[in-house]
């Protein structure tokens, strides 16, 4: 895949219009990159929009000699981590806790609304989604970036902000468990990946 | 180098990130231990499908949204800039008036000129006296008498 680069978008002119250009540019590849980290269509949007928003915050911080696209999914990494921090913060409460008391309701979403998402959240069922998404999100997206995204160690170090040796452990380890997992919950398909597990 | 090192070289040599010696040992390696070369072939098949894995397309309007949550962005972006530009431009002009006050002030102190008509009167009688009572310290000296003593 082409990487975009200023040299790319020759016809952007100003800072934002180059911007703009780059995020109609990556936008469809951010999008399946988010869908395999999250698992989950709606919050494939909302790290998308997030991530773009904050990529054109911090905009005079990116350096255009390099690919949007790596900068962008550091970007994408950082917010992913922050959005599943902020999740585990929330509390969870029962449904039959509502209404005891008479005074409280719960306004819950229509389920025929989800149909949209529904659909599209198809395609990201299947055995190696599910393995995908029983991955801690340091193994995810490094086994993601490597194997789906094609990036090198040294540009996959430069995204998750940490070493190529830290990189290598991950994507060994984060595809170790995969295989535990296709193994344990899908043997009748994968028990040809059994060796040495 | 045993099969335990090689189960640690083999991610980087499939992904192509193996170099060197190392490279040369593992390929080396799996020519001729069975159990490894099965083990390279499941890490192959499994980045494989990783690879093959279908790409989720963004549903329909979505482009449109992401432009305008970031066209919202810019927005806000825009009115913190001229807020703040309009906030920079009180406090210029609030520092020049005050320079300008307090220049006024000093210099109003350093000439003795300044004071307004009275004071300018008051000073000639007072040195037009001192001359008639011989008490002017320029006495026996040439003494230029200021024009203003010319007039009635």
């Amino acid at each position: 895949m082409e990487a975009l680069t200023r040299d790319t978008v020759a016809e952007a002119c100003s800072r934002e219009q180059f911007f703009d250009e780059l995020v109609r540019k990556s936008y469809r590849q951010s999008f399946s990159l988010a869908c395999r980290l999250t698992g989950n269509v709606a919050e494939a949007q909302d790290l998308v929009q997030e991530s773009y928003v904050r990529a054109y915050r911090f905009f005079s911080r990116y350096d255009d000699s390099l690919p949007f696209t790596s900068w962008l999914y550091r970007i994408m990494a950082n917010v992913n981590i922050d959005r599943a921090r902020r999740r585990s913060r929330l509390k969870t409460m029962s449904l039959d806790q509502a209404g005891a008391d008479g005074a409280t309701s719960w306004d819950l979403p229509d389920s025929e609304r989800g149909t949209e998402n529904a659909i599209f959240d198809r395609a990201l069922d299947g055995p190696l989604q599910s393995g995908l998404m029983s991955l801690n999100h340091q193994f995810r997206t490094a086994v993601l970036l490597a194997d789906v995204e094609c990036l090198g160690y040294e540009e996959i170090a430069e995204i998750m902000g940490t070493s190529v040796g830290t990189v290598r452990s991950r994507i060994h380890r984060g595809r170790r468990h995969l295989r535990n997992y296709l193994m344990r919950h899908h043997a009748a398909a994968y028990g040809s990946m059994a060796n040495e597990l | 180098m045993n099969c335990k090192q090689i189960r640690q070289t083999l991610p980087a040599f499939v992904d192509g990130e193996l170099g060197g010696r190392d490279m040369i040992l593992t390929r080396r390696h799996l020519e001729d231990c069975a159990a490894c070369a099965k083990e390279e072939a499941c890490v192959r098949t499994l980045k494989g499908m990783l690879a093959e894995l279908p790409t989720c397309e963004p549903p329909e309007g979505f482009e449109v949204r992401l432009m305008q949550a970031v066209k919202v962005r810019r927005g806000q972006d825009s009115t913190r800039s001229l807020i703040g530009f309009r906030i920079l431009t009180g406090l210029v002009a609030a520092s020049a008036l005050l320079t300008f006050a307090a220049l006024a002030v000093l210099h109003r102190r350093a000439d003795p000129n300044v004071g307004g008509r009275d004071s300018m009167i008051d000073f000639e009688i007072e040195r037009d006296q001192a001359y008639i009572e011989g008490s002017d310290g320029m006495r026996g000296r040439p003494v230029v008498v200021p024009t203003s003593y010319a007039h009635p």
